[in-house]
């Protein structure tokens, strides 16, 4: 009987609750405080730090350089501008290439740099070597289309290219599909 | 090329291409002011990236003599002498101060005068001093053949 009363008697237990002290409360409210006005400080830092990572990268962009009816099938070299961003600085790059059209007549546009060692190549710029790139460096020779020749290890790089209302756009530089083609 | 570009690695494989020294004399006297130095700089920097890029991969570009001193001319001759005498075959003297005497720089294969280039002369000059510079390893070329 007296193990049933005990049963039916809640048992008395000391209080459980956990009373914060006023160190531990200063400690989480001010810890708090200067963690949040830290990050609200640092925050700006880490972001500017790694910036140009968070930026898009412009690949893709198309320029304007040509009018499609003053391409023929000799190359002709035309200039354009590039505005770049290296890191935080913008800057504007001069650009050339070397555009014709193949025998199917398709446009394609040339890097003038040069696969050895990265020269300016110039179209039948050499006597003795009619009718192809050459460069004044170390004399590397390629054809029309770009195929090296001697010297250099690689076709010439081409542009992408786009034709839109009448005129020809250059992007991105891509290796050499022209070469191919070539008879 | 500029001569930072390359480390004891690249100098060793590709070096050998590298046959042509660029050095540019900045001609300054010191009474620019700062705005001004910095754009004799800038200018300069300038010129000296177009004329170089079209040979990217033969020409090296090495620090400048910056100031207009009385004896320049014997300064400039002894780089010449020691960059021809150690790595390279031909230097070329990039002239911004416009007082250089291209006879005086007996040493230097090119001196290329870039006072008269800037402004509307800009385009026409560079393309002088393009076609100097393949003249002059063209000739020492022809002179190899004979």
């Amino acid at each position: 009987m007296s193990s049933h009363n005990e049963q039916e008697k809640p048992a008395l237990k000391p209080s459980s609750r956990k009373e914060m002290s006023r160190r531990q409360f200063l400690t989480y409210t001010l810890g708090g405080a200067t963690a949040f006005m830290g990050a609200g400080a640092l925050l700006p830092m880490i972001r500017f730090a790694v910036d140009p990572i968070l930026h898009k990268k412009g690949a893709g962009d198309f320029i304007k350089v040509a009018e499609e009816s003053k391409i023929t099938d000799q190359p002709q070299e035309f200039t354009f501008e590039l505005k770049q961003q290296d890191g935080w600085y913008a800057s504007t790059a001069t650009l050339t290439a070397w555009i014709r059209k193949n025998e199917q007549g398709e446009i394609y546009a040339l890097s003038p740099i040069c696969k050895h060692l990265g020269c300016t190549v110039g179209w039948n710029n050499n006597k003795a070597t009619p009718d192809e790139f050459h460069c004044p460096c170390h004399g590397a020779r390629y054809t029309k289309a770009g195929k090296n020749l001697a010297v250099a290890p690689k076709p010439l790089d081409q542009y992408k290219t786009k034709i839109e209302n009448g005129w020809v756009y250059l992007g991105d530089i891509v290796p050499n599909t022209e070469a191919a083609k070539e008879v | 090329m500029k001569f930072s570009d390359f480390n004891s690695v690249s100098w060793e494989e590709n070096g050998h291409y590298y046959d042509t020294c660029l050095i540019p004399f900045t001609g300054l006297t010191g009474q620019e002011s700062p705005p001004q130095t910095v754009e004799r700089l800038e200018k300069l920097r300038d010129y000296i990236d177009r004329i170089e890029r079209p040979f990217r991969g033969r020409i090296v570009v090495y620090p400048a003599v910056q100031y207009d001193i009385d004896n320049k001319e014997q300064l400039i001759n002894e780089i010449c002498h020691n960059v021809k005498s150690s790595n390279f075959r031909y230097a070329i003297v990039l002239d911004a101060g416009g007082t250089l005497i291209a006879q005086d720089v007996y040493e230097s294969d090119l001196p290329i005068a870039i006072k008269g280039f800037f402004d509307d002369n800009g385009v026409r000059g560079i393309g002088l001093a393009t076609q100097e510079i393949q003249r002059m390893w063209q000739k020492d070329m022809n002179s190899k053949c004979d």
